[in-house]
């Protein structure tokens, strides 16, 4: 009797299971992996090759940013690393900073990407960590995109590593897998956290609730790019993006798995953020923002409808490959009935 | 025969046998939990639910994923910068900014100096409104801790007492950041430009109204400037100080 009770929550469970197990683990080719690392490695390249122009301004001893300030500011949690705490001198700051740069720029290419991916990831954390104070979302963002092409084989597609072994192999495309899914997954995720984050922030602002936010953004002589303080006699205009630009960010991380509503919340993604890049001066957050939105892209980069016989996981962004097969009722009820 | 075919399939399914997905489902949890413990937990929120998953804190800080992702919000609000003047030999007053909208490039840089005076800013601002608060707080506990005493109900006393000594370390810890990185900059400043004197500034820029703007008031008008003087960051913090809260008779303890 109990067990008849329980059963639809048990059938249930094991349906989220399955569902759990195809959402993470179902192979997936690693094509836009390869092109993301390309453009965040890019970013990487570009954002420390800046830092070169005032290197020991911001990561000496004597410069702008005591390193007593990032200790404090991290008193409560353990974990604050830096390799910045074992090299001051002008020459070995100078050495590590080169050799970061070109880590970064062998990642950017694909060229022994996995040693290549870690060191990237170590520099750049290892930076933020130093430089606390002088950051901002480009760097929290490029964190962790870099940290997930770093778990994910970035290097399998697109890549020097990639060409490398087709030569000598010959062959033509790598296999899609799992653990470039589960990459592409965990950026899924994290950036539907992050807006979300973002968009329940925002509930606590009046000039939110008001619509009057995007006048503070336009209005702001200290990022001001362009000027935009003509809707100021428009103010119904700077209401209605507020609006829009709120009641986005808010659904974005319900509404995006939709694969209806997927491309309208992806356009409107490139529209904010390039609008941020334009007229606020931010362009590099704009466009890392506008990278990581890409994760929301099908695996093999192909657009839906492209060949019939796509299946409904392939719109949704899983691939065809030698694993992927369609779950049909026979098949889930046999995993319902315990085979996983 | 069909079915056992089936079955083998529905296994290939997947390419990671079932340990190997459980296992890579338990790390893909802990990450998570970590990415979503980060903003949830910020600036001590939670903190009663939270006090035993320190860990994932300690974690995301490692992998520098503890952020709030607190974008423009709650409002988009004033901005910070720092501006500075300095008497050179020949008695010129020479006034800079950091950045400087035309000198500081590229934008990248401009947005790092930005940020620089933005946390200067916060801390300042952050510390010195927090005294009023915090000297109310601690003379409310002392008072309550001698209460307790003079009732007989000493056990009762001691966890005010450490909420005293942690308020007080807090309070010394916001303290001790807002003067390294004032007395930092003021340094780099003073290294950089030599001169006779040298005076630093937040500089707070306000956002002005929309019918301020359409009356055809300019964005870099300085009614919409506010500075606080930073040339002697201690002095400054000093200033606003309250008295110093006596001794409750023990929370050191």
């Amino acid at each position: 009797m109990t067990i008849r009770v329980l059963r639809p929550f048990i059938e249930s469970l094991r349906a989220g299971m399955i569902g759990w197990n195809r959402f993470w683990f179902m192979p997936a080719s690693p094509n836009l992996l390869g092109i993301m690392r390309i453009l965040v490695g890019a970013m990487l390249v570009y954002t420390h090759g800046v830092w070169s122009l005032a290197l020991r301004t911001f990561f000496a001893d004597e410069g702008v940013l005591p390193r007593e300030y990032a200790r404090l500011l991290y008193a409560d949690s353990p974990g604050l690393w830096t390799h910045f705490d074992w090299i001051q001198s002008p020459w070995t700051m100078g050495t590590a900073h080169a050799l970061a740069i070109v880590a970064m720029l062998l990642f950017t290419i694909g060229l022994w990407t996995r040693v290549t991916a870690t060191l990237s990831l170590l520099f750049a954390i290892s930076y933020a960590h130093r430089a606390s104070g002088a950051l901002f979302g480009l760097d929290q963002i490029l964190g962790f995109l870099t940290l997930y092409l770093a778990i994910g084989p970035s290097g399998a597609a697109f890549s020097f590593d990639q060409w490398l072994r087709n030569k000598q192999a010959k062959r033509q495309a790598e296999a899609p897998s799992a653990m470039a899914n589960i990459a592409r997954r965990l950026m899924q995720v994290h950036l539907c956290v992050v807006y979300l984050f973002a968009g329940m922030a925002k509930l606590q602002g009046g000039s939110w609730w008001n619509g009057e936010a995007i006048w503070g953004a336009i209005a702001s002589a200290d990022y001001q790019t362009w000027d935009l303080t003509w809707m100021a006699r428009w103010m119904w205009l700077v209401n209605l993006i507020t609006l829009v630009a709120l009641a986005w960010e808010f659904s974005y991380p319900f509404l995006i798995w939709n694969r209806h509503a997927r491309l309208y919340y992806l356009a409107l993604a490139v529209m904010i953020h390039l609008g941020i890049g334009l007229f606020m001066g931010m362009m590099t957050f704009g466009t890392i923002m506008i990278i990581a939105n890409m994760a929301f892209l099908p695996p093999d980069l192909r657009m839906a409808g492209e060949g019939k016989e796509d299946s409904r996981a392939e719109r949704d962004g899983e691939l065809p490959n030698p694993y992927a097969i369609q779950m049909d009722r026979a098949s889930a009820k046999r995993e319902l009935a315990g085979n996983d | 025969m069909n079915e056992t075919k089936s079955v083998s399939s529905d296994r290939s399914d997947l390419p990671w046998s079932r340990t190997q997905r459980r296992l890579a489902t338990c790390l893909i949890a802990f990450h998570l939990a970590a990415v979503i413990f980060a903003p949830l937990s910020m600036d001590g929120a939670f903190e009663s639910l939270f006090r035993p998953f320190r860990f994932l804190r300690a974690y995301a800080t490692v992998l520098y994923l503890d952020h709030g992702y607190r974008f423009f919000a709650p409002d988009p609000g004033p901005t910070h910068t720092i501006r500075f003047e300095r008497v050179v030999a020949d008695g010129t007053l020479i006034s800079g900014r950091l950045p400087d909208r035309q000198a500081t490039q590229p934008r990248l840089l401009y947005h790092r100096w930005f940020m620089l005076g933005e946390s200067l800013a916060t801390e300042v601002a952050n510390t010195m409104a927090s005294f009023a608060e915090y000297s109310t707080n601690q003379q409310q506990l002392l008072e309550d801790i001698a209460e307790l005493h003079r009732l007989g109900r000493s056990r009762e006393a001691i966890p005010l007492r450490a909420m005293y000594n942690a308020n007080r370390l807090d309070y010394e810890r916001r303290w001790q950041m807002t003067l390294a990185l004032s007395k930092a900059l003021k340094e780099h400043l003073a290294g950089r430009y030599p001169s006779e004197t040298i005076r630093i500034f937040s500089r707070r820029q306000l956002i002005p109204r929309p019918y301020d703007i359409v009356s055809g008031k300019p964005l870099t008008h300085l009614d919409y400037v506010q500075e606080i003087e930073l040339t002697d960051p201690q002095a400054t913090l000093d200033a606003a100080k309250p008295e110093e809260i006596a001794s409750p008779g023990g929370p050191a303890r």
